[in-house]
């Protein structure tokens, strides 16, 4: 039985049973630890193969949705696995807060601004941001950037960019620093010879304004001098040298809040 | 180029010991964030949002064939996540994975419900295929990807990948597929099972 029942593990994960059938091996899979695991491992394959289709979404999707979560209720969790599925988890240090408490952290404007002020304290804690934590020698003497003093500067001023497309970002400011300071999420890695580098936009086009670090998953970039005459600021992708003008569609465009 | 110098003491390196809590919530996993969309945290569920929702509506898309229908499938995909985010279970794979096995699942229903009424028009579906390679083709990681799949899938024989393609992108059930291509039903399941550990092999060597 279960011999028969395990050549029905392709058409499985592939969604391709009958209804009586799926039912059926589902059942056979509680059972069976063997095909667990390999309808696992190829269902990993196939999300590999989903994902080579991903599509950008329109932008009301989000909204849309957000609306029906804010009013859809969720159902409680499955009890715990069994004993021998409770391997060690990556998450068993994170505390669950209750919902209430969660939610009154849950706004996306002071968790990026939090994200900015922790940055800030690291910076002024005599840690370094800009370096990858724990590879520091007990003497290394580190230099600090130019985005460390802007975002250390007393006058530092925290906006939240809205963009015309891309990700939100968050742009601080310092005259003192004579500077400013780009952070986008939610931007990809890019293979080495890639970069993002960042545009001011004015009257006069885009110029150049250096390049985006990739920090944690976060997009950092220095940006000398205010943004007289220029509205907008943008982000291409480009050969790592860089170019002289945007040779491809921004991943984020926005407007200056200044 | 003004730059500051400081000594950095042993042990304050930020980062060191830290907890999913202390890193900001853009570095977390999306495991890490399923866990808390799980206790109604509606700002991971958003961040999650951001990752996984193009590649729900890829597969919901790739199914569907049809841009209203695969926005609408996507949306009620999303939403079960969030509903159901308590169910899922680490042991057993990626978040994207069990987010995708979703997404495909609810759109094989949707053509599968909509099939009696609908006549597939080979001609309508290759068009549509094109358009949907141009839409998505914007992202460098995402060219690089493509490319690495194709080639996987390229490393089948042709039946293993007509068969694995036929049910997963189009949601013909193995019975369809044999039919489909006059094989019998024994061969179909097997060519699935070992065209999907080929392409998992090929997957991992060049990963």
């Amino acid at each position: 039985m279960s011999e028969n029942l395990h050549t029905l593990l392709g058409p499985y994960v592939l969604d391709a049973l009958d209804e009586p059938e799926r039912l059926e091996f589902e059942a056979h899979l509680e059972s069976c630890k063997e095909c667990r695991v390999e309808a696992s491992e190829l269902r990993e394959t196939l999300t590999v193969l989903g994902s080579a289709s991903a599509i950008e979404p329109p932008p009301g999707l989000k909204d849309r949705i957000m609306a029906e979560v804010a009013r859809t209720p969720q159902t409680r969790p499955a009890p715990p696995p069994s004993a021998e599925e409770a391997g060690p988890s990556a998450l068993s240090s994170v505390p669950t807060l209750p919902t209430q408490s969660r939610r009154s952290l849950a706004s996306p404007v002071l968790a990026r601004v939090l994200s900015v002020a922790a940055a800030v304290a690291l910076l002024t804690g005599g840690a370094v941001l800009l370096s990858t934590p724990g590879e520091l020698a007990p003497t290394e003497v580190v230099a600090v950037s130019p985005v460390a003093t802007v975002l250390d500067a007393e006058d530092a001023r925290i906006h939240t960019v809205k963009p015309d497309t891309g990700p939100a970002a968050t742009l601080v400011v310092s005259r003192s620093a004579g500077g400013m300071v780009l952070i986008a999420d939610g931007l990809r890695p890019l293979p080495r010879d890639k970069r993002y580098q960042v545009w001011l936009i004015g009257d006069v086009g885009p110029r150049p304004a250096g390049f985006a670090d990739m920090r944690g998953g976060q997009a950092v970039v220095y940006m000398e001098g205010g943004s007289v005459g220029t509205s907008k600021v943008g982000i291409t992708i480009e050969p790592a040298a860089g170019s002289e003008r945007p040779t491809s569609t921004p991943v984020l465009l926005a407007t200056l809040p200044l | 180029m003004r730059a500051v110098l400081r000594a950095v003491p042993r042990g304050t390196a930020p980062g060191a010991g830290r907890g999913a809590l202390e890193r900001p919530r853009s570095e977390w996993t999306n495991e890490e964030l399923l866990k808390v969309v799980a206790h109604g945290d509606d700002e991971a569920f958003s961040l999650l949002y951001d990752r996984i929702a193009k590649n729900v509506l890829g597969v919901c898309s790739r199914v569907l064939r049809d841009v209203s229908q695969a926005e609408e499938v996507s949306q009620e995909v999303l939403l079960e996540v969030w509903r159901n985010a308590g169910r899922f279970d680490e042991s057993r794979g990626s978040a994207l994975g069990w987010v995708l096995t979703i997404a495909h699942r609810r759109a094989v229903d949707r053509v599968r419900s909509a099939q009696a009424s609908t006549v597939r028009d080979v001609a309508y579906e290759v068009q549509n295929e094109r358009v949907a390679f141009d839409v998505v083709a914007e992202d460098v990681e995402q060219i690089l990807e493509r490319e690495r799949v194709r080639a996987a899938l390229c490393s089948l024989t042709e039946l293993q990948r007509e068969a694995v393609l036929l049910a997963y992108y189009r949601g013909y059930t193995y019975r369809e597929v044999a039919e489909h291509l006059g094989v019998p039903l024994g061969t179909i399941k097997t060519r699935m099972r070992d065209g999907l550990i080929r392409l998992r092999d090929e997957l991992e060597v060049t990963e």
